[in-house]
């Protein structure tokens, strides 16, 4: 009965990174978390998301064609059933961002050049898009059309839901950093290891670097 | 986050134990685990262990730190200390609830422990209000704490997130007032 | 579109404070709470506005009672057609009564939105805006203690009367404080891995009977 190594390494698109298995569930989760408590949308982790599943689906075929003890095929089914968790949680926060700041999601991701990270997988722009659509057809046939006419254009650009950036988080510091403005008129030096809560905005970037990530 | 996600995370931390059974080595997606002889020690993630104790094909050794003595250190420590004490295991409320439920007979003074962790962990909760308190009094708008677990940190994280949240915006209506009286 | 990061040095990050959010309920409501307004001077033909008044104009010096979202239309930098007064829960006679023992007092009376509507004050300006300013923020962090100790030992009571003198968003802090304390109980008893039939269905299956039983 041959155990194969199914696991090796995946090389991401753009950077020839070889990744364990562990790490790419490691990753995952972190994303997992970060997303959870993040008032506002994160960059789009989707080649972790799409490798995770691919993962899944090699671990599956190999489930069903090999000769395993079922002992040793529940061990793998039920870690298929945490990572699988893991996935469907990660992707429903992030819908459920998108659909309460839509319209500002929407024009951030346009508004990123081709060099820099998406903010939406191409299926949560599809979504997003008809979600806007959706959302601006019922508020038309429900409301606006009953209005005089000059009343009628709804200035999205004013009204739009943002997400508060002001909000409070806890981070755990992953990289040393020094002389950080955590505060608005405080600067001080992030150890490795330490906890601190700070107002998000501060933390953004070095979030998004993974300098520091939240717990 | 809810308690049971908090356990969720918890439940990948790895822990020993002692197999009854033989089987080869398992590529896992999470590492390898294995292979598993009769009685040799071998390390797994807890979620795993936590199953194969349920269909009785393994014992649970206790994590180091899981024993009277050590626990009842921490406890002194952190009844003396003002500030918090470093815990042996950021999840380790989760991990003795855990273990507790399904292999407390694998665990040499179980109900001591089960205790002892209740009372440094109420121990700790006591400080953190106080903690909260304070910040919330000296209008503190960040704040490092270090040594906090993660279900501690879940469970205070509504209250003080959201205090402070208030609190930072009635100081900057303050604040916009004092410099408008200053531009006068 | 960039989300102001400035510290509050600047006017946006105090506007986007103040600012009234389009979409939300919590906010549609406050902005429903009336304000004291005297016309500045006379207003052709709206005279009907005043219940309690017969003629066809709004007289100069007229006061009214009239909601905020209103009143700051009408009272705006550029052009100010009535000048209000601070409804009197935030006048300095009851400003001493907070600052002397905010934690008796029924802030859900004064209100019940009693900071939030706080808060959208400072958009008119007005002598008493400093001492408000003040009141508020020493109130809130007088009265955190009390939210904090009732949210976190409240044991399966009536939280009823905790929360009954508590401001809107002092019941929000409470509530959200509330339902993670059991949540984590109902987790320590084990409860949170059991199914249970949801309320919904619960009481939709006692009103079928009830139905039954009729014809």
């Amino acid at each position: 009965m041959d155990e194969e190594q199914e696991l090796e390494g995946y090389e991401e698109s753009d950077e020839y990174v070889a990744m364990t298995s562990a790490e790419l569930l490691d990753k995952l989760k972190e994303a997992w978390i970060n997303e959870r408590m993040a008032p506002e949308l994160l960059n789009s982790q989707d080649e972790l998301v799409e490798c995770m599943i691919e993962q899944l689906d090699a671990m599956e075929r190999n489930l069903k064609t090999g000769k395993r003890n079922p002992l040793v095929n529940s061990m793998h089914g039920l870690e298929m059933e945490r990572v699988r968790f893991l996935i469907n949680s990660y992707i429903r926060c992030r819908l459920g961002k998108i659909e309460k700041y839509v319209i500002d999601v929407l024009q951030q991701h346009k508004a990123r050049g081709q060099e820099d990270l998406p903010l939406l997988s191409r299926a949560e722009l599809e979504y997003a898009r008809e979600y806007a659509d959706g959302m601006e057809n019922h508020l038309k046939s429900t409301i606006l059309k009953f209005l005089p006419t000059n009343l009628q254009n709804f200035d999205e650009a004013k009204e739009l839901p943002k997400p508060n950036k002001d909000k409070y988080v806890f981070i755990r510091v992953n990289d040393q950093q020094d002389q950080v403005l955590i505060d608005d008129d405080e600067t001080t030096d992030l150890n490795k290891g330490a906890r601190h809560i700070v107002r998000y905005s501060f933390i953004a970037s070095l979030l998004s670097e993974g300098s520091v990530s939240l717990t | 986050m809810e308690a049971c996600e908090i356990e969720f995370l918890a439940e990948d931390s790895i822990v020993t134990v002692l197999p009854n059974f033989s089987e080869n080595k398992i590529y896992l997606i999470s590492g390898d685990v294995g292979p598993f002889n009769p009685s040799m020690p071998t390390d797994l993630p807890l979620w795993l262990a936590i199953d194969l104790k349920q269909r009785q094909k393994c014992r649970i050794q206790p994590p180091k730190w899981m024993n009277v003595e050590t626990l009842q250190e921490l406890k002194q420590a952190e009844n003396d200390s003002a500030l918090f004490c470093p815990m042996p295991d950021p999840h380790y409320i989760e991990i003795t609830q855990l273990l507790m439920n399904c292999a407390a007979e694998d665990i040499p003074h179980a109900d001591e422990i089960k205790t002892l962790i209740k009372d440094i962990a109420d121990l700790r909760m006591a400080k953190l209000k106080k903690s909260m308190d304070g910040m919330i009094k000296e209008k503190a708008t960040n704040a490092r704490l270090d040594n906090l677990s993660m279900m501690e940190i879940n469970l205070i994280r509504p209250l003080l997130t959201q205090a402070l949240d208030q609190s930072y915006r009635l100081q900057c209506l303050q604040d916009e007032q004092l410099q408008l009286a200053g531009t006068e | 579109m960039s989300y102001p990061e400035a510290s509050p040095s600047t006017p946006q990050l105090f506007s986007t404070l103040k600012k009234d959010n389009y979409f939300d309920l919590d906010d549609i409501i406050v902005c429903q709470e009336k304000v004291t307004c005297t016309f500045q001077s006379t207003v052709h033909r709206l005279g009907y506005i005043d219940p309690g008044s017969n003629k066809e104009d709004i007289q100069e010096d007229a006061k009214m009672e009239l909601p905020y979202w209103l009143a700051k239309a009408l009272c705006t930098r550029k052009r100010k057609i009535v000048s209000i007064e601070y409804p009197n829960v935030y006048r300095s006679s009851y400003l001493q009564i907070l600052a002397a023992d905010a934690n008796v007092v029924d802030l859900h009376k004064w209100g019940p939105s009693y900071y939030r509507l706080g808060e959208k004050l400072f958009n008119f300006e007005h002598d008493e805006s400093r001492p408000l300013a003040e009141g508020l923020l020493q109130a809130f962090i007088s009265r955190f203690r009390k939210v904090m100790d009732s949210s976190q030992n409240a044991q399966y009571q009536d939280t009823y009367q905790l929360t009954e003198k508590l401001d809107e968003i002092e019941r929000k802090i409470f509530k959200s404080t509330r339902q993670n304390v059991e949540d984590f109980e109902r987790w320590q008893v084990g409860k949170s891995n059991q199914l249970s039939t949801s309320e919904a269905i619960l009481s939709h299956r006692k009103r079928k009977h009830t139905d039954d039983n009729v014809s």
